[in-house]
């Protein structure tokens, strides 16, 4: 006699799972910011969001000099940070742009190649 | 990956209008599975590459968001990230990939999508483009017509 196969999915499967780790201490709303959050890329929201708060800061609490010297020294992190990021990538530009070059623009015999 | 001949000889005419300025339009058919898509992301890249620095926008419409403006934003990342740009190109607003200053958008011709509002400067493509509503085709020009005709270099039909 063969055994009856269950209906349905294995208990425990994954093929509902659509957030990752973090998604288990998130509302609904949450998971759809989460998604929006995955297209952010670099960190020049992150940046105009603290000078944002820092003018805030400086209208609301002009006598809280400690907060807003914090907000300032953590925005010069930042943007330490995005330099850095940038002074990285200006190399691999450089690479890149050749390897557009001789594989797509020289086959296609395209010579006035950056405008 | 290698354009094949018959992508090539497509993309030669599609960049010699640019190039010259002829304001061409093309229609182009492929058979299924051919590399037509393959051709569109070539063509983006390129195109995102030779203005990276002067800047200039290239539009992409295609019938529905999801999944086919969705496969096609997806598969020009993929092909940035091969040719060694990952981490440089910027993702805007979801339907939008930047490179330096040149930008390529990517609209939906639902019904429901609002195509008002970008510029093609560079490029205007319209992705199966027989699936795509008459009347949202001739807006997709107006808005292009209306907003920049002196700027227009070319418009490209790929069905």
């Amino acid at each position: 006699m063969t055994e009856k196969k269950p209906i349905g999915a294995p208990r425990g499967n994954q093929n509902a799972r659509r957030h990752g780790f973090y998604s288990r201490v998130l509302d609904e709303a949450q998971k759809l910011q989460l998604d929006q959050a995955r297209e952010v890329e670099g960190i020049d929201e992150e940046i105009a969001l603290m000078r944002v708060k820092l003018l805030t800061l400086m209208s609301e609490h002009p006598q809280r000099l400690d907060l807003q010297m914090q907000a300032f020294t953590t925005i010069t992190s930042m943007v330490r940070t995005k330099l850095h990021i940038s002074a990285g990538g200006n190399r691999s530009l450089k690479d890149a742009i050749a390897k557009v070059l001789t594989d797509i623009a020289v086959p296609l015999g395209i010579k006035a190649f950056i405008q | 990956m290698e354009l094949r001949p018959y992508q090539q000889e497509v993309a030669k005419a599609i960049f010699d209008s640019i190039l010259l300025g002829k304001g061409l339009t093309f229609s182009v058919e492929i058979a299924r599975q051919g590399g037509k898509n393959e051709l569109s992301a070539h063509i983006e890249v390129l195109l995102l590459t030779m203005f990276i620095a002067k800047g200039g926008t290239s539009i992409k419409c295609s019938p529905t968001f999801k999944p086919q403006t969705l496969i096609s934003m997806t598969r020009l990342k993929d092909r940035l990230d091969e040719f060694g740009y990952d981490g440089i190109w910027q993702a805007e607003f979801g339907y939008i990939v930047r490179l330096g200053a040149a930008r390529q958008v990517f609209l939906s011709a639902d019904e429901s999508s609002n195509v008002v509002g970008h510029t093609a400067d560079i490029l205007l493509k319209v992705d199966e483009s027989q699936d795509i509503n008459q009347d949202k085709c001739s807006r997709y020009k107006d808005t292009v017509t209306d907003l920049s005709d002196e700027r227009i270099d070319n418009d490209l039909y790929l069905i």
